[in-house]
């Protein structure tokens, strides 16, 4: 288990100490150290990036390029290979709004996506521009690679699939999806906006083609987010949002678009965003990123543990524990999911998620149609309040 | 469902007037009623907000009586918007009954005024009514006028307008006759009916006795919760306690206590309340408003 006296970094939980906080899967509270790299911006940096040039403009544009390096270095690529956008939902909207169909218009994914994943496709197959399939679950939400091989097929251009499950904290082995896609000369997109913060995760050894990730999911900054993706691929794509920095010339009637990154990042980026993102990944290679995921898979062991014990919750997803993260979905029965979680604000100041996570027909395709209550723990969560948060759990499931 | 969020509107928008943190509940439920009017889901969980809010307050403290709220929320919801609506409407029927008859029972009311200062000074339709000069007279003579004190000792504002009585006959003995009417204005308080008794029973002794009696009951309310109390101050009084307990026990006035009953409600008094001349004056009064109110009445000839 990680130490606890890392709480002592997130001033936080220094400010509500009776704060329990497990709306990971949303977002992360964020450490001093990632605070102090996005001040840094304001106090040492400010000013536009590799635009300019004064000495300002100079040390900034190094410190971004560094910054790049180290987030390019956190998930194992180049750091040529590294956009950065608003969020991983801004990510996902690119590739599917900027991705050329050519003959092969199918598009191979799950019931299980997030919407950011699910809706930019789903508009697609809405306008008749492609053909969309669903690759369903197995009753325990786990996947059978067979059933992936079965639906990609020689007409398939692209695979959009999650690495880690926001609903459910499950995993999934893209590696072999990968392996699955490409001997069908189809691309792959993984969703890592659960993983990436949670488990190490190698860009280049999963040999996937696109990896969307959020900084405020890891520690980082909110309005940053990241796709990574190989150059050759990129330049394929036409720009998303174009403007500043965008363009190597432009003439009147001739544009010559810059190499990717650039090409994707229009206009003066969130730089402290990227200067506290790179903090983050700093501050999670510090703590390990294997002893991040053992954390939470020790703490969702011992949850789900006793959660078990509490006779109303049905906890959704597989019971093993090497199939999933630090992510418990459940529901009481006889208890609306928004009532459970406004009562552990209330009676122990549990910050937990309810709802849909923005994965609905995943948690309909669950018999949730009211939605679930989500807990997801992170490195600074605790055996105590896994104590805390079962006792209440039974508390509130004797109303019922 | 539009209907409760309607009340829940109403309700959250008066109490956010004392506490800013009911406005929230408000506009939920303000949204809530216009979705649900347009045939839309009630979008912001305000009912769900509701219950977790109350539930969280009562598992700590209760967990049987937090079951059953969580239970029957449902239920008790409905049950209390129905109360709020009949709670309303009483109140408002109430409110009327205060500017009109000066109580809140209103025609037929027996109970204390609810005003501090009497606001009412009315009129008597004197066909319907019929008061009878029987009653326990300061200085029984031969007036022309007689001003009718109804009440009754339990009500507090009956002692803090005695000394304006006791002005009031030192100045007017000698013109109008003044007689005090022993009033329960609750005729199901026992303690209520055996005060008037004693009053009657001391009066039965002589004018002199029942002064000192009325004024030894104002000094002590032990009788409230002791009957042989009376015995002890009719006996302090110079009162015959043998007559006095043999009078108490026949409850021989009961006739006459029923009678100022009867005329308190027919006339719409409380208690305490004056009638001079076809007029009524209702509630805690200055000396001032009395004599102006005898005032009027004598020049109003």
């Amino acid at each position: 288990m990680i130490d606890k006296r890392i709480r002592e970094d997130f001033p936080i939980l220094q400010k509500y100490k009776d704060l329990i906080y497990f709306d990971n899967a949303c977002t992360t509270l964020k450490p001093k150290a990632v605070i102090d790299a996005i001040v840094s911006y304001y106090t040492d940096f400010s000013s536009c990036a590799g635009r300019s040039a004064h000495r300002l403009s100079r040390s900034l544009g190094e410190k971004i390029e560094e910054s790049r390096e180290k987030i390019a270095s956190f998930v194992g690529a180049k750091k040529e290979n590294i956009v950065f956008t608003k969020n991983c939902t801004e990510a996902l909207n690119l590739i599917a709004k900027t991705f050329k169909f050519n003959k092969k218009r199918k598009v191979v994914t799950t019931v299980f996506e997030h919407h950011s994943s699910l809706l930019p496709f789903l508009i697609l197959a809405k306008e008749g521009k492609i053909k969309l399939e669903y690759v369903k679950p197995l009753p325990d939400c786990t996947f059978d690679l067979s059933d992936f091989k079965e639906k990609i097929d020689r007409e398939t251009a692209l695979v959009v699939v999650h690495h880690a499950n926001n609903s459910m904290g499950t995993f999934i082995d893209v590696k072999e999806i990968a392996k699955i896609a490409h001997d069908n000369e189809a691309l792959v997109i993984i969703d890592g906006a659960q993983s990436v913060p949670h488990t190490k995760v190698n860009f280049s050894n999963l040999d996937i083609d696109y990896l969307t990730f959020s900084g405020h999911k890891m520690l980082g900054p909110t309005g940053i987010g990241v796709l990574v993706s190989k150059t050759e691929i990129l330049e394929n794509h036409e720009p998303f949002l174009v403007g500043g920095d965008t363009v190597d010339e432009v003439k009147e009637n001739k544009i010559i678009w810059a190499k990717p990154p650039r090409k994707f990042e229009a206009g003066i980026q969130h730089y402290s965003g990227i200067i506290g993102l790179a903090a983050a990944c700093e501050y999670l290679e510090k703590i390990g990123m294997e002893n991040v995921e053992k954390h939470e898979k020790e703490l969702a062991k011992l949850a789900v543990e006793k959660m078990r014990e509490i006779s109303n919750i049905k906890i959704y997803g597989t019971l093993d524990y090497e199939k999933r993260g630090g992510i418990i979905t459940f529901n009481i029965r006889g208890i609306k999911p928004h009532e459970v979680a406004l009562m552990l604000d209330k009676l122990k100041n549990i910050a937990v998620r309810s709802g849909f996570f923005c994965a609905q027909p995943a948690l309909e395709y669950l018999g949730a149609c009211e939605g679930a209550v989500r807990a997801s723990f992170y490195i600074y969560n605790t055996k105590e309040e896994i104590e805390v948060f079962v006792n209440t759990l039974n508390d509130i499931s004797s109303m019922v | 469902m539009a209907f409760p969020c309607l009340v829940a509107f109403i309700v959250f928008f008066f109490l956010s007037f004392f506490s800013v943190k009911y406005k929230k509940y408000a506009a939920a439920s303000l949204k809530c009623f216009f979705n649900v009017i347009q045939f839309r889901k009630c979008e912001t969980k305000i009912d769900e907000e509701l219950k977790s809010e109350i539930v969280s307050f009562l598992l700590p403290r209760s967990k049987t009586l937090a079951k059953i709220v969580f239970k029957h929320f449902e239920l008790l919801s409905t049950f209390f918007v129905v109360l709020f609506f009949l709670s309303g409407i009483f109140s408002l029927f109430s409110i009327y009954n205060i500017f009109v008859y000066g109580s809140c029972s209103g025609e037929n009311g027996q109970s204390c005024s609810l005003l501090d200062i009497n606001q009412m000074n009315q009129e008597i339709n004197s066909n319907k009514i019929i008061i009878k000069k029987k009653g326990l007279s300061f200085n029984p003579a031969n007036f022309n006028e007689t001003l009718f004190i109804y009440g009754c000792f339990l009500c507090p504002h009956n002692a803090e307008v005695e000394p304006i009585i006791e002005k009031i006959v030192s100045e007017y003995s000698d013109r109008i006759e003044i007689i005090y009417k022993p009033f329960p204005f609750d005729p199901n308080n026992k303690a209520a009916i055996t005060l008037a008794n004693a009053m009657w029973c001391s009066y039965e002794n002589g004018l002199e006795n029942y002064l000192k009696f009325r004024k030894l009951i104002l000094k002590s309310r032990e009788w409230e919760h002791n009957e042989s109390y009376f015995l002890l101050l009719a006996e302090k009084s110079g009162i015959n306690v043998d007559e006095f307990k043999a009078c108490m026990n026949s409850y021989r006035y009961m006739e006459e206590i029923n009678q100022t009953i009867r005329e308190a409600r027919s006339l719409g008094l409380s208690s305490p309340s004056f009638v001079f001349k076809e007029k009524k004056l209702i509630g805690k009064v200055s000396y001032e408003e009395l004599k102006k109110f005898i005032e009027e009445g004598l020049n109003d000839r």
